[in-house]
């Protein structure tokens, strides 16, 4: 039992501790490496001892350089801080914490790298046991879950010859939501029956718009017994129509057997769109949900809505296409109906 | 500051250091490197001052075509001799013209190379071992280029187009690097594959010049042994073992000369037996006899072809096919050599004299050359030497020179058209040189066969090497003349002449320190071969089998193993020369300790927290205990100022000042100007000096109340 713990957090260790990334020599380093060589070349084709002691001191330098370029990259501690949302193919701001827990030299001239899409930036110098804030970019192409496995560090330190990688574990997963696009603009089909706004229609709202006489095939229930009394005809009581504040999205995620590249980029930009509508009518006060083939998010309104959706619409997956119609929570709702074989809805 | 800008300020810092140690090396001339060192001020006026013009192609172009001639020029006039200076100016001009034209980025790595030519070129010609100071500065500054190189290029990478506000310390880095690297570097000289012998350029090892060594040339005037009789550079080193003759009384002998020219000795003709050749597994041998003593030497460049051997030599071991024998039995080289010189020497009880006897023709022998003797001479030679036998009137004529002459040397450089007769009718003082050309004379007017010898007298032992020192300065002049049926050795010179050794004291102490040290310089790294690389690692692995062996507690049961024979190939095993490393080793140690407690204590003398009132305040309150006033630790400054200006009323003003300013910058913030803080200078200095009286005599009252013990 002790052995196996033990077994783990040595795993543990070794996995939390920075991999190398090897070593690129710069034109720099080329260009010394060559003169090395020709002195070293002169040195022992005439025996001068002071040559010698020139090519001894290259080597010895490009030892020191290669020891101290490694130890530059090293006893780092890295914190970042994400947003809260992050969207693919939107620049999203990191914030990172970098402290020095080494204590004989600082580090100088760290280019520090957050994931393979991340921006680089330069902290020329942190003091020993210093802490250095900044904000970097972070870019992913694609929506759904991401891991950032590690933290990229590389420096030209000290004299430029060589460019040192070290690789610090972060294990930060992400949750990337759909691309949005600015104004989606979709074209909403019209809802059915009642809303919540008055519309100054006679229609099927709260809102009384007249009374008149009772026709054959109204709802008798409308009918206004107090005045049908008085007269001694039937009264109906017409009501205002009401505009509806509810959008439901119809997202059809049901993709044809061998679907092909295009129809994939097709797809990936109706979530997109479906995204796009979702959080521009949530801002402007609709209740939203969202239905398709493998998930349902109910009726909602407010931020806990937006991010159930995003995240809902940032896991969507392909199901299998089938013939049947997707059906609104509410028919009254204005409806926006996305597929790939279904009529679009306009861009 | 734009980047350009810094670049450029670097290169041409570089380009200031880099040529310094060329002029002392005679690779170029100090007025060539001065007109250098000013044109690169002048760029670097302009890089500082912001200059936006600079050489454009075209100009760069023209300026290597007007330079052509004089390359040509120069190549003419500097020979084959110096085919290296030319070349030195040509790289000089081109980084000069490529700094005045740096426009691209690229242009900056044109110059560094031309930089890094004109280094090496300073390293190679260098043998002094100042030179490691110069690679030291040299490495610092490059590394500060390098980095700063690197910085640059990462902040243009960042889109950066000027310098930011946040400064790079690596001050602390760059020493760092640069002693990891030296300290790195040395282990690797000493690893790298040799399959030369070492070359040397420059003029010659130990700072010595290139002009040869007065007095043992193949012409020697009468002059050149007493100008350099003051001369304090080492000529050589001799360990010796077994019998000896004490280092005062250590004769070596350089070379015979026989024909005497009216005022110039010319040098022996080669002796009957022509040249020596070395006998298996030996060496040379110069004479019969038994060994009685051995004698480790190692000649410095002087410039000469003489081989210096003790007169006692019966065999040398040197790593030569042969060496010559001139008629007096001196020993020459085929050339001079321009490196230290090592070789081994058996030693006999007695001189060994080893030159050709006198032939039967004395007409025709050169020892007995009646050349410079007239009558005076020779009616001299008849009333000092007397009657009897040729080894009596030697010594007599020995004698005689000893002591009604006096030695002088104020006749170095006044011979006059006889000086040999001067010296004996008029001045009658001299140098060495006169008393054994004359005597040299008198013997020949005798009939008796005379040469003069030069070669050294004397040594010096050092502080810091085991073996003895032969400096210049102990050049001396005799005479061997043969009587008796063998030649003898004769020094007329009186007590007084005879070469002096330095006189103990720091002075010496120093000088030989810093001899040492060049010749460990010359001798391990100079001169560092393949051979020593092989002792190098045998030295190694003898010391870790010693050190197994004692790990392993073996040395009770087993005798020590004995050192492992060196296998160099072609050479006899033998010791080296060694200095006394221990006592150069604590030197250095110590030197660097008191370097390092200097730092330190100029460090904190910098860190140390600048004056304030609350620090004369908190002083205050310190010594007031000792002046006999104790103060609570919860006494308010007022309070204090109060209590304490009673009790010292002669300071109270003073102390009412201090506290007062401690008040205003402690608690109201106002900190006191310049005026301010020299009159509380004052004021603290006058508190102190009053305090520390009455201390003191409050511990004289303790002590006489006391009583005596």
């Amino acid at each position: 039992m002790g052995a196996a713990r033990g077994l783990a957090r040595l795993r543990a260790w070794l996995r939390a501790r920075p991999v190398p990334e090897g070593i690129r020599i710069t034109r720099v380093g080329l260009w010394y490496l060559l003169f090395a060589l020709l002195v070293a070349a002169a040195a022992v084709n005439t025996g001068n001892n002071a040559l010698y002691m020139v090519v001894a001191v290259m080597l010895a330098l490009l030892v020191v350089s290669g020891f101290v370029s490694r130890a530059n990259l090293t006893r780092l501690e890295l914190e970042l801080s994400l947003p809260a949302e992050i969207f693919a193919r939107r620049p999203a701001v990191v914030a990172f914490t970098l402290r020095h827990r080494g204590r004989l030299f600082p580090r100088w001239l760290l280019v520090l790298q957050v994931g393979p899409g991340g921006r680089p930036r330069l902290v020329p110098f942190l003091p020993v046991k210093g802490v250095a804030r900044g904000a970097t970019e972070l870019l992913v192409s694609r929506r759904g879950r991401h891991r950032i496995g590690h933290s990229h560090f590389s420096s030209l330190f000290p004299l430029g010859l060589f460019r040192k990688g070290l690789r610090y574990p972060a294990g930060i997963d992400l949750l990337v939501y759909p691309e949005l696009f600015p104004g989606a603009g979709v074209e909403l089909e019209r809802g059915g029956l009642a809303g919540e706004e008055s519309s100054r229609r006679a229609g099927w709202g709260h809102e009384l718009h007249a009374l008149r006489a009772f026709r054959p095939g109204d709802d008798p229930r409308w009918v206004h017994w107090r005045k049908s009394a008085r007269t001694g005809d039937l009264i109906f009581t017409e009501r205002e129509a009401e505009e509806t504040l509810r959008l439901s999205i119809l997202l059809d995620n049901g993709l044809p057997t061998g679907v092909t590249e295009e129809q994939l980029e097709r797809f990936e930009r109706l979530v997109s769109e479906a995204a796009s509508a979702a959080v521009d009518h949530l801002e402007r006060g609709f209740e939203v949900e969202l239905v398709t083939r493998t998930a349902a998010v109910p009726f909602g309104g407010g931020a806990r809505q937006r991010r159930t959706i995003l995240e809902t619409l940032a896991l969507l997956e392909s199901a299998p296409r089938r013939r049947s119609a997707l059906l609104p929570g509410d028919p009254r709702a204005k409806l926006l109906r996305l597929g790939l074989g279904s009529s679009e809805a306009a861009a | 500051m734009s980047f350009a800008r810094e670049k450029r300020l670097l290169l041409g810092l570089l380009a200031l250091l880099v040529p310094l140690p060329l002029p002392f090396n005679e690779a170029i001339t100090w007025p060539v490197l001065l007109l250098f060192e000013a044109a690169v001020a002048l760029f670097l006026r302009r890089a500082w001052l912001g200059q936006e013009r600079w050489l454009p192609n075209w100009a760069l172009n023209l300026l290597g075509l007007a330079y052509l001639p004089l390359l040509a020029l120069d190549i003419l006039a500097t020979g084959r001799a110096q085919a290296l200076r030319p070349v030195l100016h040509l790289a000089l001009f081109g980084i000069l013209a490529k700094l005045f034209s740096l426009r691209r980025e690229r242009d900056k790595w044109h110059v560094a190379i031309g930089l890094f030519f004109v280094f090496l070129a300073s390293m190679a010609t260098s043998v002094h071992p100042a030179v490691v100071l110069y690679l030291g500065l040299f490495l610092a500054a490059v590394l500060g280029v390098l980095v700063r190189f690197a910085y640059l290029h990462l902040l243009a990478s960042f889109g950066h187009r000027e310098l930011p506000g946040v400064r790079l310390p690596v001050t602390r880095f760059l020493a760092a690097a640069a002693a990891a690297t030296l300290l790195l570097a040395a282990p690797l000289f000493a690893l790298l594959p040799r399959v030369r012998s070492p070359l040397v350029f420059g003029p010659g090892l130990a700072g010595q010049g290139t002009e040869p060594v007065a007095g043992f040339s193949d012409e020697t005037g009468l002059d050149g042994i007493g100008a350099i009789r003051g001369n304090r550079q080492v000529a050589l080193r001799i360990e010796l073992s077994g019998r000896h003759p004490p280092p005062r009384l250590l004769r070596l002998k350089a070379a015979t000369y026989e024909v005497w020219e009216g005022r110039s000795w010319r040098r022996s003709g080669r002796a009957a037996r022509g040249s020596l050749l070395p006998e298996p597994f030996t060496g040379f041998r110069m004479g019969p006899g038994e060994m009685a003593g051995e004698a480790r030497i190692a000649l410095e460049p002087i410039g000469s072809t003489s081989l210096v051997l003790p007169v006692e030599s019966l065999l040398v071991d040197i790593e030569m096919p042969l060496l010559d024998l001139d008629a007096g039995g001196a020993v020459r080289l085929r050339s001079a050599p321009t490196r230290l010189l090592e070789y081994r020497v058996e030693l006999a009880e007695r001189p060994v004299l080893a030159g050709d006897r006198p032939l039967e023709d004395a007409a025709a022998e050169p020892a007995l050359d009646a050349s410079g003797i007239g009558e005076e001479i020779r009616a001299l030679a008849r009333a000092f030497a007397g009657e009897g036998s040729a080894a009596e009137r030697a010594a007599r004529i020995e004698r005689r020179l000893r002591s009604e002459f006096r030695y002088s040397d104020e006749f170095v450089g006044r011979g006059g058209a006889d000086p040999i007769h001067d010296f004996l009718f008029r001045n009658r003082a001299g140098h060495c040189e006169y008393f054994a050309s004359a005597m040299v004379l008198l013997l020949r007017a005798e009939g008796i066969p005379a040469r003069l010898v030069t070669g050294f007298l004397g040594a010096e032992s050092s502080y810091w090497e085991e073996g003895l020192i032969v400096r210049q300065g102990n050049a001396h002049a005799w005479v061997e003349g043969y009587v008796e049926g063998g030649w003898a050795l004769f020094d007329p010179t009186p007590e007084a002449g005879l070469p002096e050794l330095s006189p103990a004291g720091l002075a010496l102490l120093l000088r030989q320190a810093y001899d040492s040290l060049v010749f460990l310089w010359d001798r391990h790294v100079l001169s560092f071969d393949f051979y020593d690389q092989v002792r190098v690692f045998s030295d190694l692995r003898d010391f870790w089998s010693r050190l197994l062996a004692q790990l392993r507690e073996r040395e009770r049961a087993a005798p020590a193993p004995a050192e492992a024979p060196v296998e160099e190939v072609g050479r006899a095993p033998e010791e080296r020369m060694g200095p006394r490393l221990w006592r150069p080793t604590v030197a250095v140690l110590w030197a660097l300790a008191a370097l390092a407690g200097g730092a330190l204590a100029w460090r904190s003398w910098r860190r140390r927290p600048a004056w304030s009132a609350t620090l004369s305040y908190r002083r205050l309150r310190q010594r007031l205990p000792a002046a006999g006033f104790a103060v609570p630790d919860a006494m308010a400054p007022l309070a204090l100022a109060a209590a304490a200006g009673r009790r010292f009323p002669e300071i109270h003003a003073e102390i009412e000042r201090l506290v007062g300013r401690y008040v205003e910058e402690a608690f109201a913030g106002r900190l006191p100007g310049p005026d301010g803080l020299a009159a509380a200078r004052l004021e603290r200095a006058a508190v102190e000096r009053a305090l520390r009286r009455h201390g003191s005599a409050r511990g004289r009252r303790a002590r006489r109340r006391r009583g005596p013990r």
